[in-house]
């Protein structure tokens, strides 16, 4: 052999040397780190490890503690669970502005969540329903951001003002702002809640969603029949697809929490919006709402 | 070198084309919407998945299957050189293209002299087939090009030692570097031309050491997938079964003329890719007759072509550019005949960028899976 044949074999042997310790090795934590936190989510108890995994931004350790713990009485039979990451589609998540300087990643990975003992449904290729957000910081740590928490590192936008819609990629995609005060129905042990919101799509959009967050855990969605009729025709669904560009979205956004909220209770708006239904999951959009004005009335039974 | 830097700039003017128009490519919820993300769609999404995670046990069948030296090689310059995943999958796709197409050029200079070389580089480059767009893409079929005609130019050349260290990455880079390990020592066979001692040291030179490399991986990645020799089984459950090859595409002809209202415009370039493949094996055989081909190159491409179609049909185009299949029409057509020469660069092309158009934007879908 010449020296150039030296050479490369030295090449090839190094190369191999990398291939073969780098094969099993993910290049970045997330995976392993969302896999570990359902690991816990999904088991009674666990709540240590969840507590030190979960980025729980505004939130006091008290009230995370408290969402865990209802995110798992609310799945009632089917908790305990088995999640499994679907590491072959976890995506990364254009920064939108605004975050901290700290906050120097953001991943999405889905997650497939089904019963104990439940054999897993998934068709992997099409499997991105659920998932958690990983964020990473400069410090080198990381922590996982589940979408029942309430809490984000996207800053709030005031009621009233305009908050930019961007999808995970952080392609522009519109616009929204709260226009007055959340409107309260009281319903036995259910208050409804409706939230007056303007969406605009600056292109069009695949799908929308929003989400209302009573302080810090998410309030429940409702049907249109449930509201007294004089609120059906000004009611604005929580999720769509196929919004044409251009077009404004006005209306009462209808939610309902249990047990009812307190009158200074924290109000918050998540919204969505996607370049197309199957988009992952972005940190979207934050907005601070008014509480109830004073015309919160009653349901009439019967 | 120009034949190099056409390819360049369609790659990049594609990529940057839809970087500028995020609304038009397919699938964008997999894909950030920068120029190199849109050039790692479909196949090359599990190479960035590869390069990002790695292999592991609950993995789709699609990475499982994968080879490794495209994801991983990314991975190391990405972490070199600071490049994204997919802009250093485009860098070794172009590099493997730049390397191959030189290859394909020596190799075809030593076997039919300088003409023939310059228009085979034209042929494998722009194949009737519609297969360049394996060289806009960031696919691994352009370094497995360099890797094998490097192997067999070297084996013709008589370095053996170099020859057994490209089959050694070609054997980490796609499935057909088995059939290339197993062409070479055939092609050493030919050259000696009987048994000797020499020839058996040439052989152990030659096909020992990537035959070990062949069969480290696949112990290694059957460990990490769980699934025993993950690569040639893992896209069994995706209904696989073997089939003649021939059986294959009479029964797609056969569908076809049954069913002319369901077939898609991809049905179409797979019948004319079938074709050409077939016209093509048999000139091949013939040229092989008549000492034209090398016993060992020709068996590569007929293997190479027919082990795949006795999985299915689908990017046969594909796999049959990693042949000497596309030079044929080299060897066949007399070189004074150049208008024909460009006429059907020019229909590659054509075909080429129909099917990038096709697989990778949303409003001018051609059916096709590459």
């Amino acid at each position: 052999m010449r020296r150039a044949d030296w050479s490369l074999l030295l090449g090839v042997l190094l190369l191999g040397g990398w291939i073969f310790t780098q094969a099993g090795r993910p290049l970045t934590p997330e995976a392993d780190l969302a896999q570990r936190w359902y690991d816990a989510l999904c088991a009674p108890g666990g709540q240590t490890a969840l507590a030190a995994l979960t980025y729980a931004g505004d939130l006091d350790a008290a009230q995370v503690t408290a969402h865990i713990e209802r995110w798992r009485r609310d799945r009632g039979a089917d908790f305990p669970c088995r999640a499994a990451v679907n590491r072959s589609f976890i995506l990364g998540e254009t920064p939108p502005p605004g975050l901290p300087a700290d906050l120097v990643r953001i991943r999405f990975v889905p997650v497939d969540v089904v019963p104990a003992g439940a054999p897993s449904a998934r068709i992997p290729v099409l499997a991105m329903r659920d998932g958690v957000h990983v964020l990473f910081f400069a410090s080198g740590a990381a922590q996982v951001l589940p979408g029942f928490l309430g809490s984000s590192p996207v800053p709030l936008t005031p009621p009233g003002a305009t908050a930019r819609l961007a999808n995970n990629d952080g392609l522009p995609m519109g616009v929204a702002r709260t226009v007055g005060p959340v409107v309260r129905l009281l319903d036995g042990s259910v208050t409804l809640l409706g939230v007056p919101v303007a969406l605009t799509a600056g292109r069009t959009w695949g799908a929308y969603e929003l989400r209302l967050f009573v302080d810090g855990y998410p309030a429940g969605r409702i049907f249109d029949d449930q509201l007294p009729p004089v609120y059906q025709t000004t009611s604005l669904p929580p999720a769509g697809t196929n919004v044409a560009a251009g077009t404004r979205l006005t209306g009462l956004v209808w939610f309902q929490a249990s047990p009812p909220p307190a009158s200074n209770a924290d109000l918050r708006l998540w919204v969505e919006a996607k370049q197309t239904p199957w988009d992952g999951r972005a940190l979207g959009s934050w907005l601070r709402l008014e509480g109830w004005a004073n015309h919160s009335s009653k349901i009439a039974s019967g | 070198m120009l034949t190099w830097l056409a390819h360049l700039a369609i790659s990049l003017g594609f990529g940057l084309a839809l970087q500028a128009n995020p609304e038009l490519p397919e699938a964008p919820w997999f894909f950030a919407p920068d120029w190199a993300n849109n050039l790692a769609h479909w196949d090359v999404q599990w190479e960035v998945t590869i390069a990002e995670q790695g292999y592991g046990p609950d993995f789709q069948p699609q990475t499982s299957a994968k080879f490794p030296l495209l994801a991983l090689t990314a991975r190391l310059l990405a972490q070199l050189s600071g490049l994204s995943i997919p802009a250093a999958l485009f860098a070794l796709n172009k590099l493997g293209t730049l390397a191959g197409l030189w290859a394909v050029w020596a190799l075809a200079d030593d076997l039919y002299g300088r003409s023939a070389a310059n228009r085979a580089v034209g042929y494998m480059a722009f194949p009737p087939t519609g297969t360049a767009y394996v060289y806009w893409m960031s696919y691994p079929e352009p370094l497995f090009l360099a890797q094998w005609t490097l192997a067999f130019l070297f084996v013709a050349r008589r370095q053996d030692a170099r020859a057994g260290l490209m089959a050694i990455l070609a054997v980490w880079t796609r499935p057909q570097g088995a059939l290339l390990v197993a062409a070479l020592g055939l092609a050493i066979l030919a050259d000696e031309r009987r048994l000797s001692a020499r020839l058996v040291q040439r052989a152990l030179a030659v096909c020992l050491p990537p035959a070990l490399a062949l069969a480290a991986w696949l112990a290694h990645i059957s460990a990490l997938t769980g699934i025993p020799f993950s690569p040639y089984v893992a896209q069994a459950e995706s209904g696989r079964a073997l089939a003649w090859p021939w059986e294959r595409v009479l029964r797609r002809a056969a569908w076809m003329i049954e069913n002319p209202d369901a077939i898609w415009p991809g049905h179409w370039l797979e019948a004319w890719q079938l074709t050409l493949i077939g016209l093509g094996l048999a000139a091949l055989l013939v040229l092989w007759r008549r000492g034209r081909v090398p016993g060992a190159l020709a068996a590569f491409t007929l293997l190479g072509v027919a082990l795949p179609l006795a999985t299915r049909i689908l990017a046969i185009g594909r796999f049959s550019a990693l042949t000497w299949l596309p030079v044929v029409p080299a060897l066949l057509i007399p070189a004074r005949w150049r208008a024909l020469d460009w006429a059907l660069w020019a229909l590659g092309a054509g075909l080429a960028l129909w099917v990038l158009v096709g697989i990778n934007t949303a409003p001018l879908v051609t059916l096709y899976v590459p």
